[in-house]
């Protein structure tokens, strides 16, 4: 008889059981990267999208680098008013590549911006508003106002004479909003306690804010891939014609991604105080005359409409009532057909409107180009289309004629060859 | 898989270095600091880094333009023979 040694028993039970959770962790990383492959790299996409759809990936990875440059600078930033300015100091002179941080921070918005025009821009133009994606919609415009808010709270951290200067500005706005004007100027800055805390709940909310946002891109981000990526013809396409992300879009994506390094890499290794206004480097206490502030160049366009109001009761309210048109676009606009490419009324509105917005960001530039009062006619006549476009789109979207539109990209290719083909 | 763990090395001793600064000067926070070093290493790293996304941006390009075709050339003229590409391949049909 031979004996059975009882904790071999036990060692082999061990073992298995230690097998069985590897076997399950091996199976969990094969879940998780099956998702991704499913989601991610097999998701279809329309093969007849354009450069304007790679925008989404570059804007996400610009946001990643705002994150991940924001929690760095939070490790030496400190929020109070005696310190706040010396601890900025501080990150540009003396942490190691803390200027580079800083001003990956501040160039790395101001790219976001402008990668936001182009993204809402082709959003407009091609339909992507409209249901099913009404919700992608809804998240977007949510993210664009808060990008608009958190950054510019991010302007007024450094405390520098022009964060007070920004710091002034947005007191007196929250003052100048009726009714509630008070209430929130208290429960924001909290100045019923004193001037101290101001400061400190301008970078909560900053930071919260952030990672809000970032929140609110993951929903944007599932939504998109739950109704799937519009088209230029703005239909819906057949299987046939789609398909997979990994590798044709994804290597579009990624030029535009590089590109957007490379741009930003520009700005902050070779034209670090780019449109940057020389009162970030003085001390808050230092009285600088009103013509030396510069608003940062991301909000151009925002500047410039102020500044073509008749006065700034009617800019800020301009800039609100843009946010908010944008946000209900897809009420406004009714028509059933999505893409501009079958709607000549609404191209032309949509034309003139990035004219538009085009002149009000180049107008905000710190160059004399043309005359002082050409340009302010410019910039006022931009500011009445603002206003407009989103009426006039309510009322042709009720009233234009529906065109056919095409069942696939082949069926588009061929009416389009058959108009031509017409003497 | 060699050179992507020697770039997170760098990485990660990149990390350790941003640590490494001076305590908060209340005082007179521009004193022990060299702007012209600073300014000279910006420009350095700013170039090398230049090149590099500007090679990593041609490579990402020839891939694209490679897989376009390909695309184009699997989609483009399914189950339509002699499928027009351009206004040169119509027919020449006329009218009466």
């Amino acid at each position: 008889m031979t004996y059975e040694d009882p904790s071999r028993k036990l060692f082999e039970k061990a073992q298995k059981e230690q097998e069985y959770l590897e076997k399950k962790w091996a199976g969990q990383q094969r879940s998780v990267w099956l998702f991704l492959k499913n989601q991610w790299l097999h998701a279809p996409i329309p093969r007849n999208v354009n450069w304007l759809w790679s925008m989404g990936s570059a804007l996400f990875i610009l946001l990643v680098i705002l994150l991940f440059s924001g929690v760095i600078l939070s490790l030496w930033y400190v929020a109070d008013q005696n310190l706040a300015f010396p601890s900025v100091l501080t990150i540009s002179h003396q942490v190691n590549f803390g200027w580079l941080f800083r001003s990956a921070h501040i160039h790395g918005s101001g790219l976001i911006f402008t990668a936001l025009w182009l993204h809402i821009g082709r959003s407009i133009y091609y339909g992507s508003f409209k249901p099913p994606r009404d919700m992608v919609w809804y998240l977007g415009a949510g993210i664009f106002i808060l990008i608009f808010i958190t950054s510019y709270l991010g302007q007024i951290l450094n405390w520098s004479a022009q964060g007070l200067y920004a710091y002034g500005v947005f007191s007196d706005s929250l003052h100048q909003i009726p009714f509630v004007g008070d209430l929130l100027h208290q429960l924001v800055l909290g100045v019923q306690y004193g001037a101290s805390p101001r400061l400190s709940h301008l970078y909560a909310l900053h930071a919260i804010f952030a990672f809000l946002i970032f929140w609110l891109v993951g929903f944007h981000i599932i939504f998109i891939h739950i109704s799937g990526s519009n088209n230029p013809l703005g239909v819906a396409l057949p299987k046939k014609d789609h398909t997979r992300l990994y590798p044709w879009a994804f290597s579009r994506d990624g030029i535009l991604v590089t590109f957007s390094l490379l741009l930003l890499a520009i700005f902050v290794f070779l034209f670090p105080e780019f449109a940057q206004s020389p009162a970030n480097w003085l001390d808050a206490s230092v009285k600088v005359p009103v013509m030396d502030y510069s608003n940062p160049w991301y909000f151009a366009a925002f500047v410039s409409m102020m500044e073509a109001a008749p006065n700034p009761r009617w800019g800020a309210a301009s800039i609100l009532y843009l946010f908010i048109a944008l946000f209900f676009m897809p009420m406004i606009d009714k028509s059933p057909t999505r893409s501009a490419v079958f709607r000549p009324l609404y191209r032309i509105l949509c034309m003139l409107l990035f004219i538009h917005v085009g002149i009000l960001w180049l107008a905000a530039l710190p160059v004399d180009l043309i005359h002082e009062g050409v340009r302010f006619w410019l910039i006022r006549q931009a500011w009445i289309v603002i206003w407009l476009f989103f009426p006039f789109v309510a009322i042709i979207s009720r009233l234009e004629s529906r065109q056919d539109l095409p069942s696939s990209i082949e069926m588009y290719r061929r009416q389009y060859f058959q108009k031509k083909r017409r003497p | 898989m060699k050179l992507q763990k020697v770039m997170a090395c760098i990485f990660i001793i990149f990390l350790l270095n941003i640590a490494n600064a001076a305590p908060v000067n209340t005082e007179q926070p521009q004193q022990s600091f060299d702007l012209q070093q600073q300014h000279e290493l910006r420009k350095k790293l700013g170039i090398i880094v230049v090149i590099y996304l500007s090679a990593q941006g041609i490579i990402w390009s020839l891939w694209f333009l490679r897989l376009n075709r390909l695309v184009l050339k699997r989609y483009d003229r399914y189950d339509i023979p002699n499928f027009p590409k351009s206004k040169k391949d119509l027919p020449n049909v006329s009218n009466d």
